[in-house]
């Protein structure tokens, strides 16, 4: 049985999938620790328990809930445009695909109408945040 | 060349664009005589290098620049002058990220100070830019 803890190292595993390959900032809560090199991204990542489901009569399922925030230090801060029309649609597209979902050995299922994405741009930085919840793999 | 020599040279771009004949330097050029034939000359520098910071997300920070243009107009009437800093603050306008050096920029008010026995007219602009980095 897929753990959280399986989960969460499984995502961030998968970050050479997302434009600019980011990596892990250390905190995945607070934003007071580590800069972003301009043209570059990073990411936190946040998994945890959110309850079980029992839709299924044979299996209950570990109900995982995921936030994933992927900071980009644009390039030219007067051309944001080629960022939010290019590389953010393509990570957003993935990110919100059941493939990439469904790929995972620790997910079993996406589930859909948790799937929620929004984007805001502080000083140079473009923050996307994607929340999402998973079955885990029983 | 420093984070600020990029704003410079922005600016005073801008200025001998708005101002016919227009002599720039890029140094502080107060109590210097300029040459008779270096009319109507303006001299860049910084007045203030970011004093003000304020931190943003993922270490962020704002700063404010000043960066002074002193205008010297000779022969000029204090009409003529006027029209100077009015084209040149419009022609800055036109371009308030200096091509993306800067978030946004602010050009100040000018004092003009006649100097009778010369009839140099001399004028300070200041352009507050916001710098976020």
């Amino acid at each position: 049985m897929a753990s959280v803890a399986d989960l969460d190292t499984e995502l961030a595993g998968q970050a050479a999938l997302l434009a600019a390959a980011p990596t892990r900032l250390d905190s995945d809560y607070l934003d007071e620790y580590q800069a972003v090199p301009v043209g570059g991204a990073r990411f936190q990542l946040r998994c945890n328990a959110a309850g079980k489901d029992s839709s299924d009569a044979n299996v209950i399922y570990q109900v995982a809930a995921v936030v994933l925030v992927v900071v980009h230090a644009l390039a030219n801060p007067v051309n944001e445009r080629a960022y939010t029309k290019g590389n953010l649609q393509t990570d957003l597209a993935l990110l919100t695909s059941f493939a990439f979902w469904r790929q995972r050995t620790s997910v079993h299922e996406l589930l859909a109408e948790s799937l929620s994405f929004e984007w805001t741009r502080v000083g140079n930085l473009i923050v996307s945040t994607v929340e999402a919840r998973v079955k885990l793999a029983p | 060349m420093s984070e600020w020599g990029g704003i410079l040279d922005a600016a005073l771009a801008h200025a001998v664009t708005a101002v016919p004949g227009l002599t720039a330097e890029r140094k502080l050029v107060a109590l210097e005589r300029i040459p008779a034939d270096r009319f109507p000359h303006v001299s860049g520098y910084i007045l203030d290098t970011g004093a003000a910071l304020v931190a943003g997300g993922y270490l962020q920070e704002t700063r404010e620049i000043a960066a002074q243009l002193l205008f010297r107009f000779k022969g000029e009437t204090q009409e003529a002058t006027y029209a100077h800093f009015d084209a040149v603050r419009t022609r800055l306008y036109t371009d308030r990220t200096l091509a993306g050096l800067v978030r946004r920029l602010f050009v100040s008010g000018a004092t003009p100070r006649e100097d009778p026995a010369s009839g140099v007219i001399s004028l300070a602009v200041v352009v507050l830019c916001e710098r976020v980095v």
